[in-house]
């Protein structure tokens, strides 16, 4: 898959594309308007990252011109501007979704798989992994085609995993993520751990062939079981 | 007390104390007067009867239809010589043509007749005429004290209401000054120097007011701005370090303890620019929201959070449900924000109460003492519990919204800790 950053931070840019690469894309990158507009000219990409404050223009803009040229591509924007008027606008320009500076790599990654997810695979929107099927639409989970129920918070917190399949996740970002910004890092966690080994049980008990691991105490990975 | 009230007071009080002197002093000069122009007519008098007595005309029958009355008696030369000739007195007296007693002013007047006997003239005229007179006056005076105070408070108002006009304009201005607001200009549409000097400090001061605080939120909001990209660098080095097999474990748990503290600063950030677009009033748009229905949620997930400090939420709404017109995301950040607190403050073992009754909105904690309250809402103050890693941005967030929809926040103590908020 080919994606295309623009974005103007040094930085930034260098920092996304040696994540991204790590993940098996192909990255080609624009620090301007103008050379963004180029590049988009002249190759097909499956997806943009696009910032909207940029030297010589406006990402928007740029949202705009792909849009005119008809091109099937995903964008993603990413501005430092988290507000409601520019997300609005940018989704109604056409983008697929928009994400706030600072954001965890592992989101952005996740943000692209779905996106890419969403207009690749007809209206299959399930994530899968191993012999585990989880379909956010319908909060269904089957292991082995056998459908495991789960509690709300169990769902979220696995649904973050399998978006994310192999990075650590910091328990404090994971709590972040499931119970919403009202965290903070000096709480005790404890809410977490009742809520993983439920999930883990049940992961468990169905014959699941991923485990959810601790690693060194203040982080989860999720990975394939090797047998 | 409203200006116009302390001048009325005033201006009564003085007008009592001096009208009431004026008011004495005129009364007795009155008074005088009228027994002045009374012994003055009876001394005519007598001296009319003695000289018609003396030259042996007729004198005037006593029965003449007027009230006065007079007598003569012959006196000793003893009694002549122990009293003075003339002598006026108030006194009882027999009027003869009316057959009874009563009260009048008496003129005695000892006189020798021809053949050297002496004689005593008493004229006399009864009282109640004065009386009569001086009562009128008395009772127009009081009549014209009030008319008078009437009449001076009711031009001193007008001519204040009138003249006062570009300051009632200038208070009315300042009440509904609201900064960072458009405001209108400072009203100045008078010739009077005071109150275009009042007027024109005013609107200085306003528009210097108005660039800083437009600065200040400018800085805060472009700092905030600022910081989200190199953040957003850091962290996503931090992450992709963490996603490398090669770490020991002690770098790990370096690189997460600095990426937790990069997620604070994150944190901090984003409610700083939260409050700045609050200020600048940047969400305009409202929705119907149950305020009810946020504190159950929120009681909800803070009674999961902070379940294993055994800290209990107890939630009761009196009418069901609370609906106010605001923006739905400031709602949900200014419930959650309240109970959150609430509960990070909550000693181990307690509860929370959060009551929902009429219009208003409690939420109460335990604590030992009661808190600052000139100091609990400002940024950044962190109340004597200290709490690692929290921002010190929570009530401050509150106030700034319930500042931006006008809401009454306040607190108090009375053994637990009160927050409330009346919508």
């Amino acid at each position: 898959m080919k994606i295309l950053i623009v974005e103007d931070e040094a930085g930034l840019q260098d920092m996304m594309s040696r994540a991204l690469r790590k993940e098996g894309y192909v990255i080609e990158t624009a620090d301007d308007y103008y050379t963004a507009v180029d590049k988009l000219d002249v190759y097909a990409y499956d997806c943009v990252l696009l910032d909207i404050m940029l030297p010589g223009g406006s990402g928007l803009d740029i949202l705009s011109h792909i849009k005119e040229m008809n091109r099937k591509v995903n964008v993603i924007i990413i501005s430092a501007k988290d507000s409601i008027d520019d997300k609005v606008k940018g989704l109604e320009l056409g983008a697929d979704d928009y994400l706030a500076k600072p954001f965890h790599i592992a989101e952005l990654v996740a943000r692209i798989r779905s996106v890419a997810r969403r207009s690749q695979a007809d209206g299959d929107f399930a994530f899968r992994l191993g012999n585990v099927v989880l379909e956010p639409e319908t909060n269904r989970l089957t292991v082995a085609g056998k459908e495991v129920p789960l509690l709300k918070k169990e769902f979220d917190i696995l649904r973050y995993f399998m978006q994310r399949p192999g990075h650590l996740i910091d328990k404090t970002v994971l709590a972040e993520a499931v119970w919403g910004d009202h965290i903070d890092q000096a709480d005790n966690f404890q809410f977490i751990y009742a809520q993983m080994k439920n999930l883990r049980r049940k992961l468990a008990e169905a014959g699941a062939d991923i485990e959810i691991k601790a690693v060194y105490g203040f982080g989860y990975k999720l990975s394939v079981r090797e047998s | 007390m409203k200006f116009i009230y302390r001048i009325i007071i005033s201006l009564s009080a003085l007008m009592l104390v001096f009208m009431t002197l004026w008011g004495i002093f005129f009364f007795r000069a009155m008074e005088e007067e009228i027994i002045d122009e009374t012994d003055d007519m009876l001394e005519a008098y007598s001296a009319d009867i003695i000289m018609k007595w003396l030259s042996g005309v007729e004198i005037p029958s006593i029965d003449n239809g007027s009230n006065n009355t007079y007598y003569i008696h012959k006196v000793t030369p003893e009694y002549a010589a122990s009293v003075p000739r003339i002598s006026y007195e108030d006194a009882m007296i027999f009027i003869a043509n009316k057959g009874e007693t009563e009260a009048a002013r008496i003129r005695r007047h000892v006189f020798m007749d021809e053949d050297n006997s002496f004689y005593e003239l008493t004229v006399a005229v009864p009282s109640f005429e004065r009386q009569d007179l001086i009562s009128a006056i008395l009772k127009w005076m009081v009549f014209l004290y009030f008319i008078l105070l009437a009449a001076c408070i009711g031009i001193t108002v007008a001519v204040v209401e009138y003249n006062f006009r570009p300051l009632k304009a200038l208070v009315r201005w300042t009440k509904s000054y609201i900064p960072g607001k458009k405001n209108a200009p400072v009203p100045c549409d008078t010739g009077i120097i005071e109150f275009r000097t009042l007027a024109q400090a005013t609107q200085e001061a306003a528009d210097r007011f108005e660039r800083q605080y437009e600065l200040q939120n400018q800085f805060i909001g472009n700092a905030s701005h600022e910081l989200q990209t190199p953040l957003a660098v850091c962290m996503g080095r931090i992450e992709m370090m963490l996603d490398s097999d090669s770490l020991t474990r002690q770098q790990a748990e370096d690189l997460t303890g600095i990426s937790r503290m990069l997620q604070r600063m994150v944190r901090l950030n984003r409610t700083l620019l939260l409050m700045t677009k609050i200020d600048n009033g940047q969400f305009m748009d409202k929705t119907r929201v149950d305020i009810a229905s946020l504190v159950r949620d929120s009681a909800e997930m803070f009674g999961e959070i902070y379940g294993h400090k055994g800290v209990k939420p107890a939630v009761s709404v009196e009418a069901g449900a609370l609906y106010v017109d605001m923006n739905e995301q400031l709602s949900s950040v200014l419930v959650s924000n309240l109970v959150k607190n609430a509960f990070v403050h909550s000693p181990s073992g307690t509860v929370v109460d959060i009551s929902v009754s009429g219009r208003t909105l409690r939420v109460t904690n335990s604590g030992d003492a009661p808190l600052d309250k000139d100091r609990i809402f400002a940024r950044f103050y962190q109340g004597p519990g200290k709490k690692e890693g929290s921002t010190g941005l929570g009530l401050a967030l509150v106030k700034s919204i319930c500042e931006r929809y006008a809401f009454r926040l306040d607190y108090f103590y009375d053994g637990r800790h009160n927050f409330t908020v009346e919508f």
